[in-house]
């Protein structure tokens, strides 16, 4: 946790730094109150104050009462990518393929890499869900659903 | 008798049909939710909040609110099942639910949780009305310094009381206050951190914040390690006996009072009231011993604390615009959309939406309690969901809730980039729901100080100088001391906005 504290408190104290620079660069006084730019320098500041007083805790604490941080590793990183690219990738599906198809995709490629086994059952239930969240968002609660160049929904 | 009035006025508007049948809903929803791991009230109330905006403003929050109180009930199934509570309010309850079952009472621990729940909902309900009334009648004395000091407030017990580390809560609620500050600033039109982006412009929604920081962190979590337990025996005599009733009579009441004034404070949650009941049944009990090892009273205490900590927490809501805990905080933000502020002025312009509301959680307590107890088995079905469909079924939900507001794949964009910034959060000790009550509350603070500065001609002192104001911010400070205090100590507390709020 030590060096994971610091690195990202160096990285905080880059962007909160940029966001005080930002801020300053807008009005500070609207008339007789504070300007756009007033309370997020402020907060801005008192980030940095915050990323300070981490940065000095962890560069205190000894290494015996450090705590490491469980990044994942292994089948469980993978599944992660897999998951978060997989994500991205459905986001952009939708404005194609619209949304039934793409949902259907997207699912039956994430319970195949989180380990359903059997393509038939795995196909029926991405295909079943993403019907019935059809039925249920856009029939039944009438809300905009991604739609893509295909007349497939 | 005023009370009662208003009351009345109240049922006859949620007992339309229409309004029972969202009550339904949100109750029903909120149960699965409440089951089903990976997904909790507060995602729940984001997602479903742009599914709303076709309701009225009474229906959709009469909705949202059952989500709320419905998921407190469901958590405690799989805590009693599988020894994994499906929210944090519901880890007391594991504690002895889980061991009743291994004896082969799971049933009774189920229906005593449905029992509690019922009976110390609907009490604390009437504590609501008691206290809510005079409260927002006081705040109405509240000017804009007073509503800056009680947000200082509200914000410093809030950070003072998550995670680990102090700073690193303090961090993350002004992370959440700067998302707020991005877009057109409504007074000067000056664009702030938009870097001339159109879609910056108009600001983060705090759906897509609330997706991101709680949802996707969470799915991501579950995939790290191995699947998820599944349930699969069968469930007999669900009705306690009376012997059991008998036990835990008492511990209904008492927890509905713990509960509730539990509730009330920024910053606690279901989670701590059900601890404190649990502990108070302990420590009143002939025999403490048996706690732990399948006390019904001990389910009773804990499923009747964080039904009532619901109401509780309405308090500071309808009174004073102030969420205690981070459902609350995405429900105010349902409000905002429908065009409703929270806070004393609330009970005077649409007063026949808050006893509505309030109506609509006695009935919601009589719906869970019908619903539940039949559809145990239904619930226990959902536990044997395989993870690997439901983990790409609640992403999908995700895409969902962050595109539904305004129909933009930018707001997808911020769900998934919230979603990798509150898991580096989990990983590294921060907290994510500060971010949440921040980016909620931040706007009002920013209004009251700037109208504060108005007023006082930009002198600081308006906010020492009038007293109400000067008492806020004294406890400000006060909570602030006692928590390095108790910090110092090793007496680290623990409440609604933990790592594992969801």
């Amino acid at each position: 946790m030590k060096r994971a504290d610091i690195i990202s408190g160096a990285i905080l104290t880059g962007l909160f730094g940029f966001l005080a620079y930002q801020s300053s660069r807008l009005d500070m006084v609207y008339r007789n109150s504070p300007g756009a730019g007033f309370f997020p320098l402020c907060l801005s500041l008192l980030a940095l104050l915050a990323v300070a007083v981490i940065l000095a805790g962890s560069l205190r604490r000894p290494a015996a009462a450090d705590r490491p941080v469980r990044w994942p590793r292994g089948v469980g990183l993978r599944r992660i990518a897999g998951a978060l690219g997989g994500f991205l990738v459905y986001a952009w599906l939708t404005t194609l393929l619209g949304f039934i198809l793409s949902t259907a995709a997207y699912m039956l490629f994430t319970a195949r890499m989180l380990g359903a086994r059997r393509w038939p059952a795995a196909t029926a239930v991405s295909v079943l869900t993403a019907l019935g969240l059809f039925l249920l968002f856009r029939v039944w609660l009438k809300m905009e659903l991604p739609t893509g160049r295909l007349p497939i929904p | 008798m005023d009370v009662l009035h208003h009351l009345a006025t109240g049922f006859s508007i949620a007992l339309t049909p229409v309004n029972i049948w969202y009550c339904f809903i949100g109750a029903f929803i909120g149960t699965l939710v409440g089951v089903l791991p990976g997904i909790g009230a507060t995602v729940s109330i984001a997602i479903l909040t742009p599914f709303t905006v076709g309701l009225g403003p009474t229906t959709a929050i009469i909705m949202l609110a059952g989500i709320y109180y419905g998921a407190m009930y469901g958590g405690s199934t799989t805590a009693i099942l599988i020894n994994i509570p499906g929210e944090a309010a519901s880890v007391a309850t594991s504690l002895d639910g889980y061991q009743m079952a291994r004896q082969g009472r799971a049933g009774p621990a189920l229906g005593m949780s449905a029992i509690a729940s019922f009976a110390a909902g609907t009490l604390s309900l009437i504590l609501l009305m008691t206290l809510a009334v005079p409260l927002a009648s006081y705040a109405l004395r509240f000017g804009p310094p007073e509503y800056f000091s009680l947000m200082v407030l509200g914000l410093t017990i809030v950070v003072s009381l998550v995670g680990r580390s102090m700073a690193k809560g303090l961090l993350a609620g002004i992370f959440g206050m700067l998302l707020a500050t991005i877009g057109m600033e409504p007074l000067t039109g000056q664009g702030r951190f938009t870097f001339g982006n159109v879609d910056l412009m108009a600001g983060i929604d705090f759906v897509a914040v609330v997706v991101g920081l709680f949802a996707i962190p969470e799915v991501l979590e579950n995939m790290e390690g191995p699947s998820l337990e599944v349930y699969r025996a069968k469930i007999r005599n669900l009705f306690p006996t009376g012997e059991d009733l008998r036990q835990s009579g008492w511990a209904m009441v008492r927890s509905a009072f713990v509960g509730f004034f539990i509730g009330v404070l920024p910053g606690s949650s279901g989670a701590v009231a059900a601890f404190m009941a649990y502990n108070v049944e302990k420590n009143l009990s002939a025999t403490p011993e048996r706690f732990g090892s399948g006390a019904i009273e001990g389910v009773a205490a804990s499923e009747g604390a964080n039904n009532a900590a619901v109401s509780g927490a309405m308090v500071p809501l309808l009174s004073l615009g102030i969420p205690v805990s981070a459902p609350m905080a995405v429900l105010i933000g349902a409000f905002m959309i429908h065009g409703l502020r929270p806070g004393p002025m609330l009970f005077e312009k649409s007063p026949d939406f808050v006893w509505a509301l309030i109506a609509s959680m006695y009935i919601g307590n009589v719906i869970l309690l019908v619903l539940n107890l039949p559809l145990v088995g239904l619930w226990t079905q959902l536990l044997r969901v395989p993870y690997p469909y439901l983990a790409p079924g609640i992403l999908v939900l995700c895409l969902l809730g962050a595109y539904g507001i305004r129909n933009s794949f930018f707001d997808v964009g911020v769900a998934f980039a919230m979603g990798l910034i509150g898991y580096a959060m989990r990983k590294l000790d921060y907290p994510t729901a500060p971010v949440v009550l921040a980016l909620i509350l931040s706007p009002m603070l920013e209004d009251a100080l700037r109208q504060s500065l108005t007023i006082s001609k930009g002198r600081l002192e308006i906010f020492v100088t009038r007293p109400i104001s000067l008492a806020l911010l004294a406890l400000a400070v006060v909570s602030v001391i006692l928590s390095l205090v108790s910090r110092r100590r090793g007496v680290r507390p623990s409440g609604a906005f933990g790592e594992k709020e969801k």
